[in-house]
């Protein structure tokens, strides 16, 4: 078995993706995909999850590697709260057991990436904070997280990752730019890294993101 | 008895409520002849309308399934058969948009066959129809179809910029002698590096030193640094170069002689009571030599930091993993000096086939590609250091073999593969042209040997794209 790149997106499904929103997700998200699957290396090594995150915290999609992937349509429900505290925890279980760590007869994989989406901020602050450490833990690569809309708050994210992209509107064209910037950041990983050393992320694209 | 039950329900349903006549009319009627037709068709009618019913319902609960029809990948040959037992009315008659993919649909077996032409994501519109008796519905389900491409075909192979800063060739050979065996190397950009038109990373040096000794030298710059191609070159000829020293080498012969042949050590008037014990000169003649080395390690650092204060860089954006091994025939064998930091193996197969050995340590990172570096300063006070010299000798071997992670990580997988006796057995067989293409490195020919190890540099390997350098004594 090669070494793989797992790449975890943690979706914020809340009420208030209802709408628009939602469907420029659904729109950027399998547009991302499909951009990937031309990228050689991605199709080599890359490996998906996707955890949705409101009211309820799922694993939409397990863990799955990039040339089985099939298109997904991710929903919301018509109101409720954002749990993304329960929705890192998740996160930590998952990915606590499928990296695997290079020993002397396997293959470790390379540093995983998290993609956190959200359009709010987290309802369950108190186990937000709380999983922020153990997310840390798990040595990601690159975490990006992005704030998306006008009531999108920035500072939570600042609390998990210094990468944070703010996104104005969460339209269909700004959620396409956004996941074409995933998906350069995405190829730029599964190079050589050095121990200990962060990741770079490409230059956002233009005046749409602004990475605070 | 139907026609009993017929007109009680009727007339609950028409809210009649019974009486003393309407037992006794109920009683005649169901001998009538027109009220015994009416319930017979009425009853007809219903079971009619409810067969209709369920075969739409069928049809709804069809389209509503989840049909995944996995993956296919353009040129290979595909097959999938819809399993329908959980609607046995329904049955599909074609599948429309299935022609642009190039596969075909036989309506008999339920099965989609045949080899995709291309690349492509399509929703299928498969047209399926439920039939009970002698009625049917025909309707349309959409299911998604993906066709990938095969990652051979995704793979670009862009020249590198020429006129940019440290510009590399895409790849290099080399054959000569080497003291009284012959040197083979090759070292060929990785497809990671072609697709993005980016420069080889990996480099090597091969050098006749004073005094008959030799030196291979082989380093893989880091991917993830900017201008690693000119840390590899600069670290593979700066060491080699660095014992173009006639003074040193002759002290580290005659060290490696000490060392071998402790006999040839001359005590005038050592007392075999007070004088040192042999395993304590022993040691202090390892530390020698491994100082004569180390002190040539130190001095490259100091060039690389130089070199990057100079043209105005980070250091670690020269970040690079080093490998050498420095060689000389003596009458009682071959010396082996080996050096190494980083993940790329120093590999000899003695005179005995089977008998291999791996001379450095590897620093493998928990995560791949982490490993170490020349230009990072801590490894050199790092209790560890010593460890990364070998001093060895054979009296004779078959080959000294130093690769880059880009052919290590295909063909052995993991460090621990690297003294498996089956795993060299496979890799020279492989190298003898037993592989997908049927390359073959033909060690008994000089000519053109450095062309064909370049060839069989480019094998196919899943997840294994990075450059590759192979160099290899024989």
């Amino acid at each position: 078995m090669n070494r793989r790149l797992l790449a975890y997106f943690l979706l914020d499904t809340s009420g208030s993706m209802q709408g628009e929103p939602i469907q420029a997700l659904n729109n950027g998200f399998n547009g991302l995909i499909s951009m990937l699957r031309a990228d050689p290396q991605a199709m080599d090594s890359l490996h998906i999850s996707v955890i949705t995150f409101d009211k309820e915290v799922k694993n939409i999609v397990p863990l799955t590697d990039l040339a089985s992937f099939q298109p997904v349509e991710i929903k919301c429900p018509e109101s409720g709260p954002t749990h993304t505290g329960a929705a890192l925890e998740m996160l930590c279980s998952l990915a606590g057991t499928e990296l695997v760590k290079g020993s002397s007869d396997r293959k470790g994989d390379w540093k995983p990436l998290l993609f956190v989406f959200t359009d709010g901020k987290p309802s369950d602050l108190q186990q937000y904070r709380a999983a922020i450490p153990r997310v840390k833990a798990l040595d990601f690569g690159v975490i990006v997280g992005c704030a998306a809309g006008p009531k999108a708050e920035v500072s939570f994210l600042k609390e998990l990752t210094d990468e944070v992209a703010k996104l104005d509107t969460t339209d269909v064209n700004t959620l396409t730019t956004f996941f074409k910037w995933v998906s350069s950041s995405i190829e730029m990983n599964g190079k050589s890294q050095g121990t200990g050393e962060h990741m770079a992320l490409p230059p956002p694209p233009g005046e749409l993101i602004i990475v605070v | 008895m139907i026609v009993e039950t017929f007109l009680k329900q009727l007339l609950s349903e028409s809210n009649i409520a019974p009486d003393k006549f309407s037992d006794s009319t109920v009683a005649r009627l169901t001998h009538n002849a027109k009220i015994n037709e009416l319930a017979k068709s009425i009853t007809a009618a219903r079971k009619l309308a409810l067969t209709i019913f369920h075969m739409y319902k069928e049809t709804e609960e069809f389209k509503d399934s989840q049909v995944i029809l996995p993956n296919a990948v353009s040129r290979k040959y595909y097959e999938y058969r819809f399993d329908l037992s959980l609607f046995p009315n329904i049955s599909i008659r074609e599948i429309k948009n299935l022609d642009k993919t190039g596969l075909t649909f036989d309506a008999a077996s339920a099965m989609i066959c045949g080899i995709p032409t291309a690349a492509l994501s399509i929703d299928l519109q498969v047209l399926f129809t439920s039939s009970q008796e002698n009625n049917e519905v025909e309707d349309i389900k959409v299911i998604p179809f993906i066709v990938n491409a095969d990652p051979k075909d995704l793979w670009l192979n862009k020249p590198s910029n020429r006129n940019d800063l440290f510009a590399k060739e895409d790849s290099d050979k080399y054959a000569g002698s080497f003291l009284d065996k012959r040197i083979v190397v090759a070292s060929q950009r990785g497809r990671s590096h072609a697709h993005e038109g980016t420069f080889r990373d990996d480099h090597f040096c091969v050098r006749k030193l004073p005094l008959e000794w030799e030196i291979i030298a082989v380093a893989d710059g880091a991917g993830s640094a900017k201008f690693s191609r000119q840390g590899s070159k600069i670290a593979t000829e700066y060491i080699a170069e660095s014992f173009n020293d006639e003074l040193l080498l002759k002290e580290l012969g005659d060290q490696c002689v000490h060392f071998f042949c402790p006999e040839t050590i001359a005590t005038p008037g050592n007392n075999p009571e007070t004088g040192p014990s042999p395993d304590d000169l022993t040691i202090k003649i390892k530390s020698s030599i491994i100082n004569i080395l180390y002190k040539n390690v130190r001095s490259l650092h100091t060039a690389l930091a130089d070199f990057a204060g100079k043209e105005e860089i980070q250091l670690k954006d020269l970040n690079t993993t080093l490998i050498f091994a420095l060689v000389k025939k003596f009458n009682f064998g071959y010396v082996v000096l080996t050096f190494g930091v980083g993940d790329c193996p120093v590999n000899i197969i003695t005179e005995n086939p089977r008998d291999i050995r791996l001379l450095n340590m590897l620093d493998i990172g928990d995560f791949g590609g982490g490993t170490r570096f020349v230009t990072m300063p801590e490894i050199f006070s790092h209790s560890n250091m010593a460890s990364r010299f070998g001093i060895n000798k054979f009296e004779h071997f078959s080959k000294l073999i130093l690769m880059t992670d880009g052919i290590y990580d295909p063909k052995f997988v993991t460090e621990n593969k690297l003294e498996d006796k089956d795993a060299w057995a496979n890799f020279l067989e492989d190298l003898n042209g037993q592989n997908e293409d049927g390359l073959k490195v033909d060690f008994l020919q000089e000519e053109g040997i450095q062309d064909q190890l370049l060839l069989w540099l480019n094998f196919w390997s899943k997840g294994n794209h990075d450059d590759r350098t192979l160099a290899i004594i024989y």
